[in-house]
């Protein structure tokens, strides 16, 4: 297992790597001058104040130098100042991230809590209504866009009641992004978990425990539940990360103050090393969270648990 | 188990007539019925939307501001007084373009990748296939958010990032198929039978796998339309006045107590839409699957 | 015979709008006595089992006739009433030692639930009852393996796991569904004797369900022989073999070939003049894992063979012996580490682009599995004319492809057909013609038998034997299978962890054996003759890296 998991860190580390220098490289991708395209549509941005950003971010420097002291600055823990304002991006990340954590987070709590058990439900009754109900359900849920459903929700808990509050930052305020954002990734783990649990189910340990005359309801819950968790946690990891990237639409809708609405500004004023900044941050999440998981993927699994 | 027990082929099968049956296959299910004729409708829509259309979709003051849908308006008017039905049958024009170019450019960078790689093995299999799981680790809206952040706001751009986006999805599906297939012994036969690399890529590969991406590209098209709709309703995207649906979705917002309709309209069509391709890629699935037919 | 455990009458399945699977089965199995279920694919075997025991989906498969289980009505009985029966009164032994495990339970948990579900017993006491039947099937240290996985055990191992948690409970009856189908010979011999022995320490009953006539003439009192869902004949095994009644059976009995056939004629030596196959020192290493820090297996460990023209030289060896590696290393889908090959006379390891290609026009592939080894899109004409095409003799492919499907015994209107229009055998008839296009001067086929029924297998080995003697073709023919090699080769090699451990001409290695893991494999064998049962048998020896040929006599070189 410490190898299974060193693997995967030392994975982890390659991605957050090849991000470092994709976000250097990025500017250069832009056809034309960057700093001139960047600024295409501002206007009154004379030529010397076009000089002196790109100074100030260094493109003016061979490429491997922007690199090397890109890599420098991010090791002392610098990612900049915003070129709009010259805020610390470091810091402006640090306060907005932990927003946009415990929304993705309690939006997974959503996901799962509603779609493993409906999954399950629905493979166990497999072919029957319960089942056809459920999955209709579960289609339907997947292709209402999650930005149709926040505006449904802030329609209705605005207009016809006011049970939770529609912005702002409180616990209570939570409640409607979470759901937004959970419901549709909980209508796409149901169908994982129904589709691994079928899978599973079809698997021939399946007819041995029957064979050893133990109860349906042991079988499912023992031998069926256990095996199937296995791909659900692989697939819950990917969901996660699709949170995050629905997190941004969702916070922009519930003027919810995390890093997704920081992101838009950024993207639409075209702040480049905010966006920088924001890249390699969601790297580190998205890393992060896949190793959490590949722990609890090796814990349910004793193949790679118990691999020398 | 079964399936051998039951199942000895016999010779006496007539020839199948694929195309026919597939069709047949897909509509019989009650989902891909449902998903092939929205499919039908929007490409007539989109191809007819002029002469569809009553009015120009960027026409302002076509009527009076917020006119009340299913009256002299079929859905209703705007805060400018445009057409919104003009508006939701242009914006199917959108739709079907921009998914279209975005799969297009997914598909077939992606499925080069996906065949590549599992042609290759090897360090380019692993530098191929490490880069997708990469990106594909930070999923759609994410790449497709520096996409546009690179090149900017604007609607051509983000079909790019779309296109982009979608790549490493299409890659890994194409890989992992083909990797089945290239691990079967009907490929080893070809290859100890003398076969080059296209002949292996292009002759036996490419179509077997094909099946699968066809089941993807289908599913693929959903992702491309919540993708873009995404980044217009996050103004990175379609721009006013083009009259895409996410990017209503999102200018009804300030509206939504006075013309709810506004916003209920282009948001079902996405939604619609979306779902009809959804099941018509499990209906494709269901009728393509070996292991559900014969 | 004592009054009857199990009784089947009249027993029917039937799937969907599909013909019936079973067709009025009857049958009886006495207290203590084994009974072999016989047949090919398709015969309803495994649905007359699963029936009986209730396992098959309810809503596909439609059940009819009567099964009395010590007074119960197993068909009529409820669910639930049929539920206690299974486990406590009828164990069941499956075909997949891997797959009917489940991975992510402890072996002790999987073995312990059964107890707690039917005797109630404690978890102490179930997990000492699970101890000592693991221990009785041979396994060692059995406290320790109540904790580990079903991964971390042999594939012999996880077969007798599942044999002693169906015996842990004492069961009158044990139903085995091809219990040995998926392990090598020499475990196979070791699982069959350890179910003889248990069934007969407690008196339990016996019903095997098998397509192997050695498995049969090895286990049972009694046989049924069934065919396309219906019972041929039923016989005690001696009369069975000895003179079976019905004309299938007889037919069944002859297609199943013997070790100890020496029927063949014995042909003129025919090791002479400069080999069209040489294997010269070739060594391959396969790393498992990423990071180069998987498991490291020597697949093949200096292995130098000769194949002469118009000569069938067998490779024999268990899983993992490295037989198969070295038939892929022949045409090349795998690279040897070090080493060369040889085809007629040039070395096949260092060509490349155009003369590659001619050079695999001479050496050709059979596969084992005929649904798999053709590309399910391409019609036979394509397949078989493919070699040619690659060579770019595309005139007149088509002319030769038809010319090579009546050579193969298939009718060259079938030409436009797809592989899933064939049967099995067909299949691999087409596979055969595919390599025999570009007309080359040798053949490897990779177990090209074992995937068929023993009717069609008999009729592919004959095909195969009259096309290498007509065309003066050399086959390098790999199996697990000493009965079938007896059949066809001229020479045997016996292949064990990548090496050659013994060479020579069929007689003599497979009469004379010197190479003590030749004679356990040799003696391992299951043998189609009930009189031959219970006959001493050699272990096989510990797996130490076999040394240097030597020449014991003329042309048979042993290991030492």
């Amino acid at each position: 297992m410490a190898r299974f998991l060193l693997q995967r860190i030392i994975t982890g580390l390659v991605t957050i790597f090849v991000t470092t220098i994709a976000v250097t490289f990025l500017i250069h991708l832009v056809p034309g001058d960057p700093v001139r395209t960047m600024y295409a549509q501002s206007q009154g941005t004379t030529p010397e104040q076009i000089e002196e950003i790109r100074q100030r971010l260094g493109l003016d420097r061979p490429i491997l130098e922007q690199y090397g002291a890109f890599m420098g600055r991010l090791f002392q823990g610098d990612l900049g100042q915003t070129i709009r304002g010259q805020q610390d991006v470091l810091s402006i990340l640090v306060e907005r991230i932990p927003n946009t954590l415990v929304l993705a987070v309690a939006a997974m709590l959503v996901a799962l809590v509603v779609g493993v058990p409906i999954g399950f439900f629905a493979a166990a009754r497999r072919g029957r209504l319960a089942d056809t109900g459920l999955m209709a359900l579960a289609t339907t849920g997947v292709a209402i866009p999650h930005f149709w459903l926040g505006l449904l929700f802030l329609t209705w808990f605005t207009v016809d009641n006011r049970w939770f509050p529609v912005t702002g930052s409180g616990p209570l305020s939570l409640v409607l992004p979470a759901l937004t954002l959970g419901l549709a990734s909980a209508a796409v783990i149901a169908r994982m978990t129904r589709a691994a649990m079928i899978d599973v189910l079809s698997q021939d340990f399946v007819r041995t425990a029957e064979a050893k005359g133990l109860r349906r309801g042991v079988i499912l819950r023992r031998h069926v539940l256990r095996a199937g968790l296995v791909p659900v946690v692989t697939m819950s990891g990917l969901q996660f990360a699709a949170m995050m990237g629905g997190a941004i639409v969702v916070e922009n809708i519930f003027a919810w103050n995390g890093v997704g609405r920081l992101a838009i500004d950024a993207i639409l004023q075209r702040d480049y090393p905010l966006i920088q900044g924001f890249i390699l941050s969601f790297a580190v999440i998205v890393v992060t969270v896949s190793i959490l998981l590949d722990v609890v993927y090796a814990f349910l699994d004793p193949r790679i648990r118990r691999a020398a | 188990m079964m399936a051998v027990e039951a199942a000895e082929p016999t010779v006496e099968v007539a020839a199948e007539p694929r195309r026919r049956s597939l069709l047949r296959r897909i509509v019989r299910q009650p989902g891909g019925a449902f998903g092939l004729a929205v499919l039908v409708l929007l490409i007539l829509v989109a191809v007819f939307a002029d002469v569809i259309a009553p009015y120009s979709p960027t026409k302002i003051g076509a009527g009076p501001r917020f006119a009340d849908p299913f009256g002299a308006y079929l859905l209703g008017t705007d805060d400018l007084g445009r057409d919104l039905f003009s508006r939701i049958v242009h914006g199917a024009r959108l739709t079907v373009l921009v998914a279209g170019v975005a799969v297009f450019i997914s598909m077939s960078i992606g499925v080069l990748i996906g065949l590549v790689a599992a042609y290759a093995r090897g360090i380019v299999e692993m530098l191929l296939m490490r880069t997708a799981d990469v990106i594909f680790s930070f999923t759609e809206t994410l790449i497709a958010l520096a996409c546009v952040a690179i090149l900017g706001p604007s609607l051509e751009n983000a079909v790019i990032a779309v296109g982009i986006a979608g790549i490493p999805y299409y890659a890994r599906t194409t890989y992992a198929a083909a990797l089945v297939e290239t691990g079967k012994p009907y490929f080893e036969g070809a290859a100890a039978s003398g076969a080059g690399v296209f002949r292996l890529i292009f002759v036996h590969l490419l179509p077997n796998v094909l099946p699968t991406i066809i089941v993807v590209a289908t599913l693929g098209v959903s992702m491309a339309i919540l993708a873009a709709a995404a980044l217009s309703f996050l103004g990175l995207g379609a721009q006013p006045p083009d009259p895409e649906w996410g990017k209503m979705l999102s200018d009804a917002r300030d509206f939504f107590n006075r013309a709810p309709w506004l916003m209920f309209v282009p948001g079902a069509c996405i939604a619609v839409t979306v779902l009809a391709f959804n099941l018509l890629g499990d209906a494709l699935r269901e009728a393509l699957d070996p292991r559900a037919r014969r | 015979m004592s009054e009857a455990l199990l009784s089947v009458r009249n027993l029917g399945v039937a799937y969907g709008g599909a013909g019936r699977a079973v067709d009025g089965v009857s049958f009886d199995v006495a207290r203590g006595e084994a009974v072999a279920l016989v047949g090919e694919s398709g015969s309803g075997k495994t649905a007359t089992a699963l029936a009986l025991m209730g396992l098959l989906p309810p809503r596909t498969a439609r059940v009819s006739g009567s099964v009395l289980f010590e007074g119960h009505g197993l068909l009529s009985a409820a669910p639930d009433a049929i539920r206690r029966l299974r486990g406590a009164r009828i164990g069941m032994v499956f075909q997949e030692p891997m797959t009917s495990l489940n991975p992510v339970l402890t072996i002790g948990r999987q073995m312990t639930e059964g107890l707690f579900v039917h005797r109630g017993l404690t978890r102490r006491a179930a997990e000492a009852r699970a101890a000592a039947m693991l221990e009785r099937v041979g396994l060692s240290e059995p406290v320790q393996r109540l904790r580990q996985y079903p991964h971390e055990l042999s594939g012999g191992m996880r077969q007798r796991t599942m044999i002693a948690m169906a015996m842990v409970l004492e069961p009158a009856l044990l139903v085995a569904d091809e219990p040995t189908t998926a392990l090598d010979v020499s475990i196979q011999a070791q699982v069959l004797a350890l179910m003889a022995e248990l069934t007969r320490e407690f008196g339990t009953s016996l019903l095997l369900i098998t397509h192997d006539m050695g498995v049969v003439a090895e286990t049972a009192d009694r046989v049924v022989v069934l065919r396309h869902g219906k019972v041929v004949e039923e016989a005690p095994a001696r009369t069975l073999f000895r003179a079976p009644q019905a004309r299938y059976t007889a037919d069944l009995l002859a297609a199943v070939p013997r070790i100890d056939d020496r029927s063949r004629a014995r042909r003129a030596d025919l090791v002479a003049g400069q080999p069209i196959l040489r294997f010269d020192a070739v060594s391959k290493v396969f790393r498992g894992g990423s990071f180069g820090g998987g498991r490291r297996v020597q697949a093949l460990d200096q292995v130098s063979l000769d194949v002469h023209a118009g000569e069938v030289v067998a490779l024999v060896g268990e899983s993992g012996s490295g037989k198969s590696t070295l038939g892929r290393v022949a045409v090349r889908l795998t690279r040897p580490d070090s080493g060369s090959v040889f085809v007629a006379g040039g070395d096949f390891t260092q060509l490349r682009g155009r003369a590659l290609r001619e050079a695999r026009a001479g050496i050709q592939m059979i596969f084992q599995d005929p649904f798999a080894s053709l590309d399910p899109l391409r019609t036979a004409g394509q397949t078989i004319a493919e070699p040619l095409v690659v060579l770019g003799r595309r005139a007149g492919a088509r002319d030769r492809a038809a010319e090579l499907m009546e050579r193969v015994g298939l009718s060259r209107s079938m030409l436009d057909r797809k592989p899933h229009q064939f049967s099995g055998g067909q299949r691999q008839r087409l596979a055969i013609a595919r390599a025999l296009a570009t007309g080359p001067a040798i053949v490897i086929a990779d177990e090209p038998t074992s995937a068929l029924d023993v009717s069609v297998q008999a009729q592919v080995l004959d095909l195969l034997a009259a096309l290498q003697r007509d065309g003066g073709l050399a086959l390098l023919f790999i199996s697990h299978d000493l009965a079938v090699v007896r059949r066809i080769a001229d020479r045997v090699a016996v292949m064990r962890n990548g090496r050659i451990v013994e060479v020579g001409r069929a007689d003599d290695v497979l009469d004379r054996p010197a190479h003590p893991y030749t004679r356990a494999l040799i003696d391992a064998a299951p043998m189609p003759d009930p009189e031959r049962r219970g006959r001493v048998r050699l272990p096989i020896p510990p797996a130490a890296r076999p040394g240097p040929l030597h020449e014991i006599a003329p042309k048979h070189w042993v290991a030492t």
